[in-house]
């Protein structure tokens, strides 16, 4: 009985301290909050009140967006000039780029949105979680009053970001460079072998066993890789990241909406190219021409083996020499960009698909979703993009001419350029398809370079524009049938590095990989049939 | 039998004067536990729940096991736990008596500013974070151009591709794990030991005993209470391997060993967009930790050790 | 002081060589990220494993010094360090001390209810709610309450407070003092290891927050250094973006990354040896006599 009473004793103890912790609870907020006032929080000047709707004061703009860390936010004088020219007040926050994804799911669920809000994966599933949830402002019938948006935003980008549940527009997206991948050969080791850049297969396998077995760059060591790939995502591994210049000699396109050479559209590993582009592979593999961490280098790791003479070509668009310039002073000089291979037709590829950088979501609790749509359409104009990626005359740059695109900075202006703006601060990134200025081209030198590649390429390429692919179940099949996705990634890299046959890859493909994405497959011949026919 | 139960609660009463210091002082330490984690604790039933951003986590429809059964349907899933659990307990193993050696013998040591020294510099890669470390190891093991590789090939072997061998992928992430983190894990194992009472090292002494036996009886038992206490604690992150430095060194060619529950839930969780599955994933490996965490605290117990209570 | 004897002298040979090797290897990463931070970049492209620069080049950490928010974040990060250290240690010592005692009632079910937190947490949403409610948002508190007090260091703590021998309180209570006094000005001085020890555990933890800035906070004013550094070392893309056309002769993005390490990690590097004299006093007892 004792015994009871001691147990009932040490429950009320419990009870206690749990009671008097709930009594302290409301005065410990008061105390921690009057501790915040006394913290060393700067004064927030921006706090305009929310009902200052007033008709001649500006409307705010409250902004999440995703930018580098080493921009200031606070007093930014290039978002006080953006104020200015479109007419708005704006508040900014913008976490880093790597946890960006963090705090936008975490604010999306807490029920407070700013107006408008970045979404980096564009149309993705968050967003059609987000829109079925009811958070954000069906756009469709407004955006027709907004010219520079109709005019810079393309039917396929619009297209491109159309709910798959309910076809509406929910995001508007931002127009992105666009961009030609072909690749980058160190010039200096083609030079001194006597070589010139490859167009076809063959031609690559020459150069290929030059480059491995001719001592490229004069060290006298057999260490010289011929290419390299970069950047494996699970279910879309490195073999399909921006291989542009080997795929397009097999007119295999490495992403979806394009049709086979059959005219029909269908799954990936179906098409007509698939199965000897691997086989090309294998044979580079076999031939130890390619560095044999092709299949698993981490992004950028590709561009640093370039760098340090360890392989000669890497993947790249038009404008990866010049902006490898700022891992390697010397980049214009040793590395040279060219169109992807021809196929056996002569052609040489450049699947363009809509050029967008994610997109702007607007919340339907904003009240003045007019004024931010406005907003956006003055930042779709060339104005707003020179301003976010240029800065401001006399603080970032000396001297800008819009048709060439030539930029002049004295180091004072270059160094305070970081901390003003970057890409990430645009609204649109380009403007038809064009940023208003080259990257690393920063001499008449360097300019003339990369417009003689640049036009070079161009004069192989045969330009294919790629309508945005909105077949979900094709694009989810990482989330339908991981296990499958990850097996079919493991069996086509076994196949490349020779473990299984041809044989049974194909077994495989027949047996598991293609009852498994039927279903997949059906649905998007059938958007893709109906898009573009 | 009211008045005997009165009496209890009297007894208790005297008690609680008795001890009211004591109970005042743990005033604001549980104060803390439940405001800053037993409120927020509602978010767990996000496992058990669909979702949906506009109704929150307490307003979002319940789906029960749904969730679950969507884990433990996948195939890979018995794998991931298989590379969780084997990987945790290999790190057990071996990462967790290291620092105690490493303490002892830097106990051992003669020479203090030595000592001193390389107890600093042991400490270091601690500060280094997982994506710079990776990255070097990355870079020297590399087939291609890896210092390692480039030994090995002068040698006369043939490179060693170790970052896609499903064999070396376990035992690198130990080592490195003991590189990176034993000289700082060793902090609390030197910090024991200085508590150790030095009177018990001069009766040694006295007794004449040699060194290693003065390790054994005096050093050893005298830290016998932390290490079981972090034993304890370790085992309950017996399914936790972090995020970070499997990350890094995982790639395609390894997956097979190299997916831990942590990475999956950031492929299968985010990269698939299942806002609840990692809440799923981290409620399953914290139940099973704390099973664990039970269990060998009670073994502790019975074994007449400090346990954690 | 005796000969010694040879199994003496094979025992410091088999400590001075497990104990030297094992500081080579920890040092060389250090080491690694030191070395490129000042190395010209062309140095390091012809060579990435010439790990002595022929000159020394400064320029990564001049571009650093000139980030105004690298000040910033060094200054909020100093204050939540040596706050959130303050609190903690406080708070640790007033809870620890009770749950030592083994006869405590209720003892037993309130570290129950500690060890429980070490499983089981909210995730991010209730947390940012709680934040928010107690109007510790866009407040450096925010970057120090959560995670004031953790249950794996308080379990370790009590356990050290558990360790010292009994004796040495009965004797204070004998005079009269109260527990107040006693863990004051008994224990906490007998602890001084294990309180150095925690003293750099919570110190480091505070000196990397960055993940609840970015939850916590919305104003790049109130980012501690490892923010930005994360930013700027994970993931180079955000280096490259910003550097249109910008940047300083001679540095590349690489030699910036390691200088910014280098920059971020010196001043908590420095606590550790400041704290060392406290293990040392122990350890002196422990080996100088034999």
């Amino acid at each position: 009985m004792k015994k009871a009473g001691k147990k009932a004793f040490g429950l009320l103890i419990c009870a206690m301290l749990l009671g008097s912790v709930l009594a302290a609870c409301s005065s410990e907020s008061d105390a921690e909050s009057g501790g915040s006032a006394s913290a060393p929080a700067p004064a927030s000047d921006s706090s305009a009140p929310a009902s200052a709707s007033a008709s001649e004061k500006p409307v705010t703009i409250r902004i999440f967006n995703r930018v580098n860390a080493q921009v200031v936010i606070d007093d930014n004088p290039v978002i006080k000039e953006a104020e200015k020219l479109a007419g708005v007040k704006l508040e900014v926050e913008a976490p880093p780029i790597n946890n960006y994804q963090d705090k936008l799911q975490v604010m999306m669920a807490s029920g407070d949105l700013p107006d408008l809000i970045y979404n980096w994966a564009a149309a993705d599933s968050n967003m059609e979680t987000w829109a079925a949830n009811g958070l954000l402002a069906p756009l469709d019938d407004k955006i027709g009053n907004y010219p520079n948006l109709m005019k810079n935003i393309t039917k396929e980008m619009w297209d491109s970001v159309k709910s798959v549940n309910d076809g509406h527009i929910y995001l508007i997206p931002r127009p992105n460079i666009v961009n030609h991948w072909g690749y980058m050969i160190n010039q200096t080791w083609l030079d001194k072998l006597g070589l010139k850049a490859p167009t076809t297969l063959d031609e690559m396998l020459d150069v290929c066993r030059a480059f491995v077995k001719n001592d490229p760059d004069g060290n006298g060591k057999p260490d010289t890789y011929c290419l390299s790939f970069s950047n494996p995502t699970l279910g879309n591994n490195t073999i399909w990241n921006a291989s542009n210049f080997l795929a397009s000699a097999f007119a295999l396109p490495t992403a979806y909406g394009v049709k086979d050479t059959d005219g029909q559209y269908k799954l990936r590993e179906k098409m007509t190219g698939y199965l000897p582009y691997l086989t090309y592979l294998k044979q580079l593999n076999d031939e130890k021409l390619i560095d044999p961490e092709f299949l698993i280098n981490k992004i950028y790791v590709d561009q640093d083996k370039l760098n340090q003479n360890r392989v000669g070509i890497i993947y790249s668009h038009q404008y990866g020499v010049m902006g490898n310039l700022s891992k390697n002073p010397d980049s214009d000089k040793l590395f040279t960009y060219h169109a992807p291979l021809k196929d056996k037709d002569g052609a040489a590829h450049s699947w363009v698909g809509p050029a967008i950088w994610g997109g702007w979501m607007i919340s339907k609790d904003s009240k003045n979703v007019d004024a931010v749509l406005k907003f956006l359409d003055w930042g779709n104009t060339p104005e707003a993009t020179q301003l976010f990626q240029l800065g401001l005359k006399g603080m970032t740059y000396d001297s800008y001419d819009p048709a060439t695109r030539a930029v002049s900075r004295t180091p004072d202006q270059a160094a305070r350029l970081a901390q003003t703006t970057s890409t990430y601060m645009t609204v649109a990134n380009a403007i038809d398809g064009n940023a208003s200025i080259i990257e690393g081209a920063d001499t008449p030198e360097r300019m003339q370079k990369f417009n003689d590649q640049l036009n070079a390429a161009m004069q192989q390429i045969k330009v294919v524009n790629v309508p945005g692919v909105r077949s979900p179940k094709i694009l989810n099949l990482n989330n339908s049938i991981p296990d499958l996705v990850k097996k079919k990634d493991d069996e086509e890299m076994k196949y490349v590095l020779g473990k299984i046959t041809l044989e049974q890859y194909r077994s495989f493909l027949e047996k598991e990989w293609f009852p498994a994405t039927a279903d997949a497959e059906k649905e998007y011949v059938d958007y893709m049939n109906q898009v573009a026919p | 039998m009211p008045s005997s139960r009165w009496a209890g609660w009297k007894d208790g009463l005297r008690y609680l004067n008795r001890k009211k210091y004591l109970y005042l002082m743990l005033i604001p330490g549980v104060a803390y536990f439940l405001v800053f984690n037993y409120i927020p604790m509602y978010g767990v039933v996000i496992a058990f729940k669909n979702f949906n951003f506009a109704k929150g986590i307490l307003g979002s429809p319940w789906i029960g096991f749904e969730n679950f059964k969507y884990m433990f349907g996948l195939s890979d899933f018995y794998q991931v736990f298989w590379n969780s659990f084997s990987l945790s307990l290999l790190r057990l193993a071996f990462g967790f008596p290291f620092p105690i050696l490493l303490a002892l013998l830097l106990n051992e040591m003669r020479n203090r500013s030595y000592q001193r020294i390389t107890q600093t510099v042991i400490y270091l890669p601690h500060f280094i974070s997982w994506v710079v470390i990776g990255g070097i190891l990355v870079n020297f093991l590399s087939p291609s151009w890896g210092v390692l590789n480039l030994f090995l090939k002068q040698m006369g072997f043939e490179p060693v591709f170790f970052l896609a061998d499903t064999a070396y992928f376990r035992p690198l992430v130990v080592l490195s794990s003991i590189w990176k983190d034993s000289g700082w894990e060793s902090i609390i194992y030197l910090a024991a030991i200085s508590s150790v009472n030095s009177e018990l090292y001069e009766a040694a002494s006295i007794d004449g005993a040699g060194r290693l036996k003065r390790l054994w009886h005096v050093t050893l038992p005298g830290i016998k209470s932390t290490i079981v206490i972090l034993l304890i604690l370790r085992l309950g992150m017996i399914m936790n391997n972090g995020f970070e430095q499997i990350f890094v060194l995982q790639n395609p060619m390894n997956l097979e060993v190299s997916e831990v529950f942590e990475t999956y839930a950031y492929r299968v969780g985010i990269l698939g967009a299942r806002f609840s599955f990692g809440a799923t994933v981290g409620l399953f490996t914290s139940v099973i930790g704390l099973v664990f965490l039970l269990a060998s605290n009670r073994i502790a117990k019975w074994l007449k050790e400090d346990g954690i209570w | 002081m005796k000969i010694r004897s040879f199994g003496d002298r094979l025992f410091d040979a088999f400590i001075y060589t497990v104990i030297t090797l094992f500081a080579l290897a920890c040092l060389f990463p250090f080491f690694y990220v030191a070395s490129f931070s000042v190395t010209p970049y062309a140095e390091y492209l012809q060579n990435p494993l010439k790990l002595i620069p022929s000159r020394l080049e400064f320029g990564a950490y001049k571009q650093i010094a000139e980030m105004s928010q690298m000040w910033t974040g060094y200054r909020n990060t100093v204050i939540i360090t040596v706050t959130g250290v303050a609190i903690n240690i406080f708070l640790m010592l007033i809870t620890a001390y009770p749950l030592s005692k083994k006869d405590l009632k209720g003892r037993n079910a309130i570290l129950f209810l500690i060890t429980f937190t070490m499983f089981f947490n909210g995730g991010l949403i209730p947390n940012f709610y709680l934040v928010k409610s107690l109007h510790l948002y866009n407040t450096l508190w925010a970057l120090i309450l959560p995670g004031a007090l953790g249950a794996y260091n308080l379990l370790l703590m009590k356990n050290f407070i558990g360790a010292i021998p009994k004796d040495l309180e009965e004797s204070a209570f004998i005079d009269g003092a109260n527990e107040f006094k006693v863990l004051f000005r008994i224990i906490v001085p007998l602890s001084k290891p294990a309180i150095a020890t925690f003293v750099i555990f919570h110190a480091v933890t505070q000196w990397n927050t960055f993940f609840s800035a970015i939850i916590y906070t919305s104003k790049r004013t109130l980012w501690p250094l490892m923010l930005i550094l994360r930013d700027l070392v994970v993931d180079d893309g955000g280096l490259a973006a910003s550097d249109l056309n910008g940047g300083q002769e001679g540095v590349t993005v690489f030699t910036l990354k390691m200088a910014i390490i280098i920059f971020s990690t010196l001043p908590i590097l420095l606590v550790y040896p400041f704290m060392q004299k406290y293990f040392m006093k122990g350890l002196l007892v422990g080996s100088i006599k034999g």
